[in-house]
């Protein structure tokens, strides 16, 4: 696989702290990889070090082979992104923006850019000034800006904020393609693990300023949850319903007055809970498997709870 | 260089779609328009003449009859020729030999006081000025009051209004030139006669130069012309030349505009946080600074094309373009040049653009360190507005010399060539080497905030 981004021993202080502390990692061609942090863990640091806009006390960045303080005009050829929230001159239209962009990157024509407008879904308001977007709408600029000079990596810090959930259900589709089908890396930052479980093929999980690890998101979940998985009943009868489990010796937990937990081992222990239930003529109204507790998982991991905003 | 100026063109995008820019392009258009109107109506108010009181002959008359009654005779005479206006050569005639005439001295020697009169008379009422000129010129070779010089240099300027058909009316220039001459030539003959310490060498060199000017123009009948940097020196304080020229004193309103562009330039991209946009780009930071430095550099030119070109059209309109080829006459070594007065307005505003580019360079270096456009805005403004002042202070009030050396002290070069300054030996020389010296430190700072420091 190719190496786009290089990472390594990067280090950052700022007023006396350490920032960012010997954080090293690679990102290929062809995969989207999750940068995972609470906030204040130090991704945008990372992220603004990458695309040049702070200097690095210690360490080395490379893009595409190139050191992008050494070689800053070839390496940042090779990047676009967004950094923090999406920035445009809001006097300016929305096509004005891109093409003061495009005269300061190589090879990008009127009609890439009309390409890349159709494939963010702006084409019909791109004229109009920006003060009158919405935040998902220069969210799209910001990619349309970020993706016009087909760079080999893309940086995207929190992508999804201000998206609607069919927007982030775009982002995310356009970014698989872009990384699976066109072969290009992408780097996505986020404080919510069930955002890049959906996104990512590989996350980096990043606490107070050091990178704790990287894994494939699927091993990464698995090993948190270890075999054990929550599941939640809905039942019309709660009282028959906790009778029985009590009788079987099975611990529910959150209890409601028509729902309960109950920590799962394997696949039969959920077929007999089943079996039970309905032999006892309590109707399961409904059987779901929890995904909040992922975050969970996250905040023990990172173990900065506190400071998840 | 490609990406250099593909960020000026950027820049110039973001600059003039902002609609402060437009609003300040227009305040500078209003300014020259302001300017030539102001200038037009005062020069109407101005050419108000004494005419009406002058020549309201019975008021004057019951005025001094009985007090002066010589005065009042006078106006009799007036009223009785009919004389309507104050252009009449008639009109300077009959004051000029009425005061001769009240002079104690005899006249003329030969014959009496009251014969000169009637004769005078006559050619006046005859309307006949040659014969006034002869009658003039026969009285002034016996008036023994004069010297030599003196007779000869009256006698020559009354031949010449002779020979040239020229009525001796102060609405002629040529007669106003030829007097001018008279008395200069008489006060530079005074001056030399003196011993040598006490003499005013400046005073000497202004009569030189004015006697050549004048004698220059006369004999080449040039009445409209503009001698340089000397602001009282005019034919005609409100023709299209003063008005044009002197329409520069304003370009002080354009520096505080070009503080407006060159403050936010920098800052409001920080302030929007588009910086982070377009720092990601393949272009080095020292690049995009230098592209915004020509960028507001330009726009300050701009500013003042579109003030000069407004300017010039605006004084044709209100003062008419008939002098637009007057020379511009300067003496060297007593020898009179003879440029365009056109590039020597010209000339005045690259002068006065210099302290447009200066403050721009100095709002730039602001708007680069502090990142914040109100407080590069303001404070470039209030510098520029205390400046002048603080150092005015300075220097007049306090006597501190070395206020020369503070910006603001040099930053007027048209004020500098015009002797304005309050301090003594300031040359232009060294106004711009201390404004260079300002420039580079600005730009260094300018250099070091935005190329080194992290966007945060």
């Amino acid at each position: 696989m190719e190496t786009i981004l290089k990472v390594s021993n990067l280090k950052k202080n700022m007023g006396g702290r350490k920032i960012i502390d010997d954080v090293s990692f690679e990102t290929y061609a062809g995969e989207v990889f999750g940068f995972l942090g609470p906030n204040g863990a130090g991704k945008t640091t990372t992220i603004k070090m990458i695309m040049g806009l702070l200097d690095i006390d210690e360490g080395h960045i490379e893009i595409c082979g190139f050191d992008n303080v050494c070689h800053f005009e070839k390496a940042m050829e090779c990047v676009g992104g967004i950094v923090e929230n999406p920035e445009t001159y809001s006097y300016l239209t929305g096509m004005q923006n891109l093409r003061q962009y495009k005269r300061m990157r190589k090879g990008v024509t009127e009609e890439r850019l009309k390409e890349v407008v159709k494939l963010v879904g702006l084409e019909n308001r791109i004229h109009e000034k920006v003060k009158r977007y919405s935040l998902g709408m220069r969210q799209r600029l910001g990619l349309a800006q970020a993706i016009m000079h087909r760079p080999k990596l893309i940086v995207m810090d929190e992508p999804t904020n201000g998206l609607d959930p069919s927007g982030i259900r775009e982002l995310r589709d356009i970014f698989k393609r872009l990384a699976h089908e066109e072969g290009v890396a992408v780097l996505v930052s986020s404080h919510l693990l069930s955002e890049m479980e959906l996104m990512c093929d590989r996350v980096g999980i990043l606490a107070n300023g050091r990178l704790i690890g990287v894994k494939p998101v699927k091993e990464l979940i698995m090993e948190a949850q270890g075999n054990q998985r929550i599941v939640r009943f809905t039942v019309n009868d709660i009282e028959s319903a906790l009778g029985i489990l009590e009788e079987r010796k099975w611990e529910p937990f959150n209890v409601t007055e028509n729902s309960f937990n109950i920590a799962i081992e394997n696949d039969q222990q959920l077929g007999s809970i089943g079996i039970a239930l309905a032999g006892a003529d309590i109707w399961l109204l409904g059987i779901e498997r929890q995904s909040h507790n992922l975050e969970d998982i996250f905040i023990e991991i990172t173990g900065g709870g506190e400071q998840i905003a | 260089m490609r990406k250099i100026w593909n960020v000026i063109i950027n820049e110039y995008i973001k600059i003039f779609a902002k609609i402060s820019t437009k609003i300040m392009l227009i305040c500078i258009v209003l300014l020259a328009v302001l300017w030539n109107v102001g200038m037009y109506f005062s020069s109407r108010n101005n050419s108000y003449s004494p005419e009406s009181y002058e020549l309201d002959f019975d008021a004057r008359i019951s005025e001094y009859s009985g007090v002066d009654e010589t005065r009042a005779d006078m106006y009799r005479f007036m009223k009785e020729i009919g004389i309507e206006s104050l252009e009449d050569w008639r009109y300077n005639a009959i004051n000029d030999i009425t005061y001769e005439l009240e002079d104690k001295q005899a006249p003329s020697g030969q014959e009496e006081k009251s014969t000169v009169s009637e004769w005078y008379k006559k050619a006046i009422r005859n309307n006949d000025y040659k014969e006034y000129i002869k009658l003039r010129m026969k009285y002034i070779s016996g008036n023994n009051a004069l010297t030599s010089e003196e007779r000869g240099l009256k006698l020559g300027s009354l031949q010449y209004l002779l020979d040239h058909d020229i009525p001796p009316s102060y609405s002629d220039y040529r007669y106003q030139k030829l007097r001018n001459l008279e008395t200069n030539k008489i006060d530079l003959a005074r001056q030399e006669q003196m011993p040598l310490d006490s003499q005013d060498k400046k005073t000497i060199t202004k009569l030189r130069n004015d006697i050549a000017i004048d004698e220059y123009t006369l004999e080449r009948n040039i009445e409209t012309y503009m001698v340089p940097d000397d602001g009282d020196n005019y034919f005609d304080m409100n023709g299209f030349l003063p008005v044009f020229s002197n329409s520069t004193m304003l370009i002080m309103v354009i520096n505080v505009l070009i503080i407006i562009v060159a403050g936010s330039i920098i800052s409001t991209e920080f302030s929007s946080g588009t910086i982070k946009f377009l720092l990601i780009n393949p272009i080095k930071r020292w690049k995009i600074l230098v592209a915004k430095y020509l960028a507001v550099l330009t726009v300050g030119i701009i500013m003042l094309v579109i003030y000069y070109v407004f300017n010039l059209l605006l004084a044709g309109i209100f003062f008419g373009f008939g002098d637009m080829g007057a020379p511009l006459l300067s003496v060297v070594n007593g020898k009179v040049h003879a440029g365009s007065s056109l590039l020597y307005v010209a000339w005045k505003y690259i002068l006065g653009s210099l302290g447009v580019l200066t403050m721009a360079t100095f709002a730039f270096a602001v708007s680069s360190l502090v990142r914040n456009s109100a407080l590069a805005i303001g404070l470039g403004t209030f510098l520029l507005l205390s400046g002048y002042g603080a150092v005015f202070i300075l220097a007049s009030g306090l006597h501190w010399d070395w206020a020369r050396y503070i910006l603001f002290a040099n930053t007027d070069i048209n004020m500098i060539i015009n002797n304005q300054t309050p301090f003594l030996g300031h040359t232009v020389g060294f106004a711009l080497i201390v404004t260079a010296v300002y420039m580079v430190v600005f730009l260094l700072t300018a250099w070091d905030a935005f190329v080194r420091r992290d966007v945060k």
